[in-house]
């Protein structure tokens, strides 16, 4: 009885081993699933969250944020500063827009709570390290972005859909 | 000196050589912890006596800082609790803050949410079943999991943006619609995977060397689970029916026909089977929930500021990927939570450690670690 069960055990060991051998080797003949990423490069979704950038008018010639501190109010880690003025035309312009990238999170929040459409995400750029840390610290001209003028970008990566309750604070 | 030695090895008695209490630390920084657990492990030879877990190595204070944070805010929060299955702690945030104000999602958002919760199962359990296979030794799993938890992450980002830490699920809804390709994306994917959970049972379950390793190590009795608190698909290995989908549901699970599964030895090996069954489940779920997916907003109209009811407390609880997630909130009036506290059920898990190693070597703590599925930020927060 011991022996049978003995020898049962073995047969059923290699058999399940032999099992798992084939699926491996199934794979061995087929063809890679990675990419070798400095040389092949995969693009990214249009909605990829990547890089927050801030879009230059160029035909206006200025950026279209109004500083109505929306974003910086919705940020969950503060970590937007910006200023604007009143210019003489009572128009509100931005001056000053800092984002610290080394706390920002990219949640996605200032670019719905923007409601000039002054933020938007990019997913080309997604190389992002940098050697200091200060570098992270970005000013408007670092993240001054023209909209191309082609149809497959005019689908914005990220639409305003989300309405102003994203983050907004008390 | 030789003379003192002799006379320790005489004093020592029947065993002739006296033997002492062997402490190793592993970890915070241990390949095989999934994180920075640190396990304080007291050995007799290679048996061991005591495993104490030490944590507090990933706490970042998620719940302490939720309440200076609104409570849309706290969402980008929850990702950062359990990273492996964010979307599921988005969804059980979002839904106690839709309990506690009383905002009732709109049908495509529910189903929505049941699609992209249950692929995060698959995920997460794809993910998991590989780490579980590569503490025990086998690599490949690792890879063939990863292969396919790579094009879950695709679904993920072609819809929300992200691969991680998706911030997806909001309250009174969801982020942003799905793109038109993704329903035949989603399925074309399902039938591509199905397949595939054949394949991973055929290198793993009855694979002689895994059956070893796991088949009555860590056993876990019903009674023993359910007084520790153990939750999820540990639990059912156990044989305990405790589907929080099941007993309390939420969302649409109501409408859905899918099994609770089971299995009744308790050890390592059920408690893998447990987890396989149940991507096959969470198919059927995402099968369904597209079916009964119909257009309509995807947003419930909401006040621009969302503030909690005055003296408002709410538990709420779902079955994450691993067990039951429940959190606890306390409004105050502001829009702000007085208090937020995250159940997390890998802390639960972790508590029976310590009785389930006693006595089993040194590498069977690995094995019966793995198949807690314990992950160490939602253990600290």
């Amino acid at each position: 009885m011991g022996i049978v069960r003995y020898f049962r055990n073995i047969l059923a060991g290699l058999w399940n081993l032999l099992v798992g051998l084939s699926v491996t080797t199934k794979y061995f003949f087929k063809g890679t699933t990675t990419q070798q990423y400095p040389e092949e490069r995969l693009p990214l979704p249009v909605r990829s969250r990547s890089m927050i950038k801030l879009i230059y008018d160029d035909e206006k010639d200025q950026f279209n944020c109004v500083a109505c501190l929306m974003c910086m109010k919705a940020c969950p880690n503060s970590c937007i500063k910006l200023e604007g003025v009143r210019q003489a035309d009572g128009k509100r312009r931005m001056t000053t827009f800092k984002l610290d990238f080394s706390t920002c999170i990219f949640c996605g929040y200032c670019v719905e709570a923007c409601g000039f459409d002054a933020l938007t995400f990019v997913s080309e750029e997604y190389e992002n390290s940098v050697y200091k840390r200060g570098s992270l610290l970005q000013d408007e001209q670092a993240m001054k972005w023209v909209r191309p003028h082609s149809p497959a970008a005019e689908a914005a990566p990220i639409e305003n859909t989300a309405p102003a309750t994203a983050g907004a604070q008390s | 000196m030789t003379d003192l030695l002799l006379s320790q090895v005489k004093l020592s008695g029947e065993s002739q050589f006296g033997t002492d209490e062997y402490v190793v630390n592993m970890g915070p920084q241990h390949p095989a912890t999934h994180g920075v657990l640190r396990l304080i492990v007291k050995l007799d030879g290679e048996t061991v006596k005591e495993t104490i877990p030490v944590l507090g190595y990933l706490h970042r204070s998620i719940e302490k800082i939720s309440e200076n944070r609104t409570y849309p805010q706290c969402i980008t929060y929850t990702d950062r609790v359990d990273y492996v299955s964010a979307m599921s702690v988005n969804l059980a945030f979002a839904l106690a803050t839709e309990r506690l104000m009383g905002i009732e999602a709109p049908a495509r958002a529910q189903w929505l949410r049941m699609v992209f919760v249950e692929l995060q199962r698959l995920a997460s359990h794809l993910l998991w079943m590989g780490a579980f296979a590569g503490d025990i030794g086998a690599l490949t799993p690792f890879l063939y999991g990863l292969r396919e938890r790579e094009r879950i992450l695709d679904l993920f980002e072609m819809t929300c943006g992200q691969r991680l830490t998706y911030n997806y699920i909001r309250i009174g809804g969801v982020m942003i619609d799905v793109l038109p390709e993704f329903v035949p994306k989603c399925r074309a994917f399902l039938d591509y995977f199905e397949p595939k959970i054949a394949e991973y049972e055929g290198l793993l379950t009855y694979n002689p060397i895994f059956l070893e390793r796991t088949k009555g190590v860590g056993v876990i009795s019903p009674e023993v689970g359910i007084n520790a608190g153990i939750c999820g698909p540990s639990l059912r290995g156990s044989g305990v029916s405790c589907d929080v989908r099941k007993q309390q549901p939420y969302l649409f699970y109501d409408q859905v026909k899918f099994n609770e599964c089971l299995e009744t030895a308790g050890d390592c090996w059920s408690r893998y089977k447990v987890r396989m069954n149940e991507m096959r489940e969470s198919i059927s779920i995402i099968r369904q929930s597209l079916d009964r997916l119909e257009p309509g907003p995807i947003e419930a109209k909401m006040p621009p500021v969302l503030k909690a009811p005055t003296n408002s407390e709410i538990y709420s609880r779902i079955e994450s990927s691993r067990g039951e997630m429940g959190v606890y909130l306390v409004g105050d009036g502001t829009a702000k939570p007085w208090k937020v506290k995250y159940r997390c059920a890998s802390f639960s898990n972790l508590y029976l450690l310590d009785e389930l190693t006693r006595g089993w070597k040194v590498a069977d703590i690995m094995a019966v670690l793995g198949s807690l599925d314990m992950i160490v930020p939602e253990v600290d927060r």
